[in-house]
């Protein structure tokens, strides 16, 4: 997988890429073009020039130079089409050349910048300036010098003579020739000198497009305040302080905090219950980003973060479910378990997050769904996260509860604006098997109909009066 | 003053021929010879395709444009490449147009070229400002009339108004014509304020009350206005069309009771017919403009493709005397 197709699947990541300021399409490719990487060696080397990246933006000297690569990197456009055809046989037109002499211009300039930063591997490309540039005037414009052959400058000179004098086009219509088939020549020469370069001229397009996606990222790194992932092939995910960036954005606007928390997943599903609206899927959304984000090379929105490499990370969060090809929300959710148990089954390394799985048919099956599911990861020993809300579970599991509505948190009523106030959205341990009961709670808060809640709450307590005469009678 | 004089005060100037083949290329070709001497100072591009060896619809034989040694034009890809003259590539902008990138070149001998440019009024506005940048004093727009252009040339400071007997071969009716659309190219600007407010909105009818505010009367174009039934005027008597203005919303407004304030994008969006317009200024009604351009000039072209040829000086005392700008044949003047 490249990170082109991640950003398809997962909004939040596509929402952190959107954030990166990359200067040139160049560095936009590079990114695009990122493989998800499992290897610890590869990510590590990534992380760390990120990590110098940042530093020197830390002081006022180097952060000068880290502007000026910008406003360089700026100026440089994409001409991977043009330095294809240096490879080929064909002749390159004034427009060519003149893309060529302003993009080497600019790695010249940007390798003389960064030459203090071991990382950037750009290549001489002085000589190719030189070939372009037979004037030495260091210009970026281009067109087919006088300099090239001494044949030139005495056809032009006889021309711009000539029509001083008066002369018309008709009359000087031959010497236009002959200088158009010198300025061919001199083309044709040209494009045969630049084929040895293409190589260096590739070599130097990855280099701009890395420099200019590692400055992003650590750009980004900065604002953001996120850190550096420790990786290892093997272990438990820890996570502090872990934060959503797109829903700390939302929640920032409207002039709230987001309440970052502490997670540990280890081989073994860990399941999650807490009440409606206490943040299960943005905790579910918030894992899935971590671990794209660390495997494609960023920093991570978390206070510390040790991140087990996986191979894959298999979702289904219920809003990203593709309902169109006409199966019913179960059929397609069931579907994806397939898929899951298939990738486990052939001894993938992944990642498992499942959002209120089997939430759409009846709790009792349900229930059960979510046990077989659940008994199948961890005898597994799969890194998984299961949320839900039914009571119950009983399969081999590791239970965490969302703390939820707390009481007194905040003062006064609590309504649908500062709920935000009153839930603390931390996990803890929990062997209980009945799960929060705060869905009616919540809907009055939410200002839903009087009559509708009332209904709804005669037949819970007639259902509760059910189970107590239950109890009585056993 | 010389002609040229006064146009290098302006940062850009369009010509614009009011018909095909009213020597607007003639015209350009004229000023490009004035400025030879100050070549650096100068730019220049085209809005659309222009530039052909032959016109496209009489497929009469168009005179090429000549850019002197030293100036700086900007054309399409395509044309670049099909250019006669030696000229240095400055800039490749990332601007697209149907025949490729716009390159920015200087000719560094004189020669031809076929000029294309920008396709929308956005792309216009930006590259007179980039090219003020590189040090332009003023760029020459070889501008075009046409409802399918995209690419206003009202976005120029300053404009020159290429008429001639292509227009018309009877000469009051070519005078009379000619005075239309220099009154319109001469309509007032609205204040600076609501300018800016209604550069934004791209359709619609707007009205604008007393207090400056736009309210979208929810018309989606002026040739819809009778079957709606509502009252245009409820906000009161100041309208902003951001589309085209036709005869039709000339004569709806010239029956109202109150005297209205029309405001248009530039006065390329007006497509009514002379009478139209006239009969609802004389009713008190006032058109005004986001955008103006200054007239400079008229000038004419007494040769019609047809092979008509009208008496040049006869002509040019006809429209002097319905014109308040200067009016010149640039086939026989030598120096204005």
């Amino acid at each position: 997988m490249i990170l082109r197709d991640a950003l398809q699947r997962v909004k939040g990541f596509r929402y952190v890429v959107e954030q990166l300021e990359l200067c040139s399409p160049v560095g936009r490719r590079c990114l695009y073009d990122s493989p998800w990487m499992d290897s610890k060696g590869a990510l590590e080397m990534e992380f760390e020039r990120i990590r110098q990246v940042c530093a020197l933006g830390e002081q006022p000297a180097s952060a000068a130079v880290l502007e000026g690569v910008e406003v360089k990197l700026m100026q440089v456009r994409d001409i991977r089409g043009t330095v294809k055809r240096t490879a080929t046989a064909s002749v390159l037109d004034d427009l060519e050349l003149f893309e060529l002499k302003h993009f080497a211009l600019l790695v010249e300039d940007i390798r003389e910048m960064v030459r203090m930063w071991p990382w950037v591997e750009l290549p001489d490309l002085k000589e190719l300036v030189g070939v372009l540039d037979p004037e030495g005037n260091r210009l970026p414009h281009f067109y087919v010098y006088d300099a090239y052959d001494p044949e030139l400058a005495e056809i032009r000179s006889m021309i711009r003579q000539r029509s001083q004098q008066g002369d018309s086009e008709e009359e000087l219509a031959g010497l236009y020739e002959q200088e158009m088939a010198v300025e061919n020549r001199v083309r044709e020469d040209l494009s045969v000198r630049l084929r040895a370069w293409h190589a260096r001229l590739q070599q130097a397009l990855e280099g701009i497009g890395m420099v200019d996606m590692i400055l992003a990222k650590a750009k980004l790194t900065r604002q953001w305040q996120l850190v550096c992932p420790t990786v290892q092939e093997e272990g438990d995910l820890v996570l502090e302080g872990l934060f959503h960036p797109q829903v700390q954005a939302v929640l920032n606007r409207e002039g709230k905090v987001f309440q970052a928390v502490d997670i540990c997943l280890s081989r073994e599903a860990a399941v999650i219950t807490g009440a409606n609206m206490a943040g299960k899927t943005v905790l579910l959304k918030s894992v899935q980003l971590v671990q794209y984000l660390t495997q494609f090379g960023f920093y991570v929105p978390a206070r510390k973060a040790v991140v087990p490499l996986v191979e894959r990370v298999l979702t289904s969060i219920g809003d990203e479910q593709d309902e169109l090809n006409g199966l019913s929300s179960f059929a397609a959710e069931m579907l994806v378990m397939n898929d899951i148990v298939d990738a486990i089954s052939q001894h993938q390394r992944v990642l498992v997050l499942i959002d209120e799985l089997a939430r759409t048919t009846n709790p009792q099956e349900g229930r059960a769904i979510v046990n077989g599911m659940v008994d199948f990861l961890s005898s597994h020993r799969v890194m998984a996260m299961v949320t839900t809300h039914y009571g119950g579970i009983t399969a081999a599991c590791r239970k965490w509860r969302v703390r939820g509505v707390v009481e007194n948190r905040f003062k006064g009523e609590m309504t649908l604006n500062n709920i935000n106030e009153f839930m603390d959205y931390s996990l803890e341990a929990d062997d209980r098997e009945d799960v929060p009961h705060e869905a009616i709670r919540i809907a009055w808060m939410l200002g839903i109909d009087r009559e509708l809640l009332e209904r709804v709450e005669n037949y819970l307590q007639e259902e509760e009066g059910n189970s107590c005469l239950k109890k009585t009678v056993q | 003053m010389r002609l040229i004089e006064r146009i290098s005060d302006f940062r850009s100037l369009s010509i614009v021929g009011l018909e095909k083949n009213t020597g607007k290329t003639e015209c350009l070709n004229y000023i490009l010879r004035q400025a030879r001497d100050s070549a650096d100072r100068w730019a220049l591009t085209s809005v659309g395709i222009d530039g052909e060896n032959r016109d496209q619809v009489c497929q009469t034989p168009k005179p090429e444009i000549t850019v002197p040694e030293g100036m700086v034009f900007v054309t399409s890809e395509k044309h670049y490449r099909e250019k006669r003259v030696v000229s240095e590539i400055l800039e490749i902008s990332s601007e697209r147009t149907a025949l490729g990138r716009l390159v920015v070149a200087r000719a560094v001998t004189e020669g031809k070229v076929l000029l294309s440019g920008p396709s929308d009024t956005t792309a216009l506005k930006r590259l007179l400002g980039r090219l003020q940048e590189m040090g332009i004093r003023t760029t020459l727009v070889d501008g075009a009339l046409s409802r399918l252009s995209l690419a206003s040339p009202a976005v120029t400071e300053a404009m020159i108004l290429a008429t001639g007997a292509a227009v018309s071969g009877n000469v009051p009716e070519l005078v009379r014509r000619t005075r239309y659309v220099c009154d319109l190219i001469e309509l007032e600007e609205v204040e600076h304020a609501l300018q800016a407010k209604l550069d934004t909105i791209d359709r619609g009818v707007w009205a604008i009350d007393e207090k400056g505010e736009c309210m979208d009367l929810q018309l989606p174009s002026v040739f819809m206005l009778d079957k709606q039934g509502v009252d245009l005027l409820r906000y009161g008597p100041r309208l902003f069309v951001a589309g085209a203005v036709s005869d039709r919303l000339f004569q709806f407004l010239q029956v109202q009771k109150e005297k209205v304030e029309l405001i248009v994008r530039d006065f390329t969006r007006v497509f009514a017919q002379p009478a139209s317009y006239y009969a609802f200024v004389r009713k008190g009604g006032r058109v005004r403009v986001l955008h103006r351009s200054r007239l400079l000039a008229v000038t004419i072209n007494p040769l019609a493709p047809s092979g008509l040829l009208l008496d040049s000086g006869y002509l040019q005392e006809a429209m002097e005397k319905s014109l308040s700008v200067p009016v010149l044949d640039v086939r026989r003047e030598k120096d204005i």
